[in-house]
């Protein structure tokens, strides 16, 4: 493994993007951060800007007001980056699907414009966040 | 005053002009009222005190009803009017003149049924988002994705 | 003392407050961490975060003034690597100092503040704007007792402005000594705010300006960034050792009484980051300016009079 890879294992730094979600979901990416989960063992910092993320954590169908936003804070992060789709709704709109507002799973808008993202799935309404850092862990162990 | 001397009040003064007053249950009193009316009957209710908490939209057949809901939170009462806006042209006097909180509220109603609010200060979009096309009312009920 | 060694001591500083300052920054977290009742990161965190930022793209805006705003980390860096080599060779080699290069010390560590402000207003972001306001609202509020500090230590000191006098002259008088306590005090609180920690770190406040003067920063940039923040947390306080509390000696069993010195201010820095919250700019600047400049003054007059007595 190159340093480069040992690195970014080492030490993904998270950005929290929410296209529509109902807020659980935001929640329990919170809880990830309290002492009692501590992500920060991992090296995970939550970071105030797109372009010092490593990981984007999204949460949400995205709605058709939010895919504009979305594109712009992927297109604004630094590469390589990872997504993270966090509960069913960022995974595949749940119950949401038919909704006059829905306009694609993230995922979908994102590999649009990067058919190379490496995106990750956290199923979960909303999922737990011993989940969430599984997620995670899974999804940096394949990078 | 209690609940049942409010409703005969509330009777009494706008005589003439509810087309129907009904009483589900002790909790609750829905006014009938014409369009014409429909600000009159709101601009008494929130002189009386009343404290408007939302406004809601229905799209029945051949009218789009428009109810405003009046708490009386001191007697525990909900007094709602329940007025019509006609089709095809279902337009109704805003409230928003008499009670600045109706104004995003209306907005909504506006964006999602398509109901025009006569005398509005700002009629505009507010939670579609801004590539939505004009004249398309996803809350209607032949509204197809 | 020939020139080859000389430079080796000048590059064993640089080198030296790099490694010390990224140790110092995983100090910190983890005692946040235990603090917070958390485990914290492991100790090669803070490397790990350099590496990783030196492999991610740098990416320019493009209403960024590019040449600014990728040139302003780099003037930060080498301004507080050649005051780190100039603070390390007075403690290595006393005699190696030269006249009046506590005030080159002291212009050279403001300059990584300025950097970052002209990088933050260059950033073409409104936030980094915002931020590069608020830096330079923070520089003018805590530079003036910072100063005042430092001449209460050159009075109480025999007024000689070499480095390596300040590291081996005692203070003696008992105004001077307590003149002195004060001044290091107000020192303490200057470089809470100048290494930009709560509750001073207005300019870079993530949570309301997303990141401040940093928003625009990614890749090598953010590297630089963090490493000049890391190498500034390991410098001040050896600077305040060196004028203060009498230098770092290296023979034998000192070294390990130099290395407490260090890690005490250390811990009282991560203590007070720890238990404030953020204090508005306006407050910042009433606090420093009104209570702790009068303060400094009353200590520059107590060294005055205790070492001329």
């Amino acid at each position: 493994m190159s340093l480069k890879t040992w690195a970014f294992k080492k030490s993904p730094w998270v950005y929290h993007v929410n296209v529509g979600a109902c807020n659980n979901c935001d929640i329990e990416i919170l809880d990830c951060l309290t002492p009692r989960f501590d992500i920060e063992r991992f090296g995970m910092l939550l970071v105030p800007s797109p372009r010092h993320a490593d990981v984007l954590l999204v949460t949400g169908i995205a709605t058709r007001q939010a895919v504009p936003r979305l594109r712009e804070v992927y297109e604004q992060t630094a590469k390589p980056c990872a997504v993270l789709c966090i509960g069913h709704c960022a995974c595949s709109m749940g119950i949401f699907a038919p909704s006059y507002h829905a306009a694609g799973p993230p995922d979908k808008i994102i590999r649009e414009i990067d058919p190379n993202a490496i995106i990750a799935y956290v199923p979960g309404c909303p999922p737990k966040p011993e989940a969430i850092i599984l997620g995670a862990v899974k999804a940096l162990s394949v990078v | 005053m209690q609940r049942d001397e409010l409703v005969e009040k509330i009777t009494k003064d706008l005589d003439g002009k509810l087309e129907n007053v009904e009483r589900p249950s002790g909790k609750r009193a829905y006014l009938y009222v014409h369009p014409k009316r429909s600000l009159e009957v709101n601009r008494y209710l929130y002189e009386l005190g009343g404290r408007l908490a939302t406004a809601t939209g229905v799209d029945s057949r051949d009218y789009i009803e428009v109810l405003y809901h009046y708490c009386f939170d001191s007697m525990n009462i909900v007094v709602t009017v329940k007025t019509r806006a006609f089709k095809p042209e279902v337009e109704i006097d805003s409230v928003a003149q008499v009670f600045p909180g109706a104004e995003w509220i209306e907005r909504e109603i506006h964006d999602l049924l398509g109901v025009k609010f006569k005398d509005h200060p700002r009629l505009e979009r507010l939670i579609l988002s801004d590539d939505w096309e004009e004249g398309v009312y996803p809350y209607r009920r032949d509204y197809k994705k | 003392m020939n020139a080859l060694s000389t430079a080796l001591i000048y590059v064993v500083g640089v080198v030296g407050t790099a490694v010390v300052g990224l140790l110092s920054k995983w100090i910190d977290r983890k005692v946040s961490a235990r603090i917070q009742w958390r485990v914290g990161p492991p100790w090669y965190q803070p490397v790990a975060d350099i590496i990783k930022l030196l492999g991610k793209e740098t990416i320019v805006p493009e209403a960024a003034r590019k040449t600014g705003f990728l040139l302003a980390p780099l003037v930060g860096l080498a301004a507080v690597s050649v005051a780190a080599a100039i603070l390390w060779a007075a403690n290595i080699r006393p005699e190696l100092d030269f006249v009046g290069d506590v005030i080159v010390v002291l212009y050279l560590l403001t300059i990584p503040a300025i950097a970052i402000i002209a990088g933050g207003a260059a950033s073409g972001n409104p936030h980094g704007v915002v931020g590069a306001s608020r830096e330079m609202k923070t520089l003018l509020a805590y530079e003036l007792p910072f100063v005042l500090a430092i001449i209460c230590a050159i009075v109480a000191k025999d007024n000689s402005f070499k480095l390596g006098d300040l590291v081996t002259t005692n203070v003696v008088g008992g105004w001077a000594v307590a003149g002195s306590v004060i001044a290091f005090v107000i020192a303490i609180f200057c470089i809470q705010a100048k290494l930009g920690l709560p509750p001073f770190d207005m300019a870079e406040a993530e949570t309301e300006i997303m990141g401040g003067v940093y928003v625009e920063y990614s890749g090598a940039a953010l590297a630089v960034v963090q490493l000049t923040r890391a190498m500034m947390l390991a410098t001040l306080p050896i600077f305040l050792v060196t004028v203060f509390w009498g230098g770092f000696s290296f023979q034998s069993w000192a070294i390990l009484g130099s290395i407490l010195k260090y890690v005490v201010i250390l811990v009282v820095l991560i203590l007070v980051k720890n238990t404030n919250p953020r204090v508005r700019i306006d407050h910042a600047l009433k606090f420093f300016w009104f209570v702790l400049t009068p303060v400094a003054v009353l200590a520059v007059i107590m060294s005055l009079a205790g070492s001329s007595l």
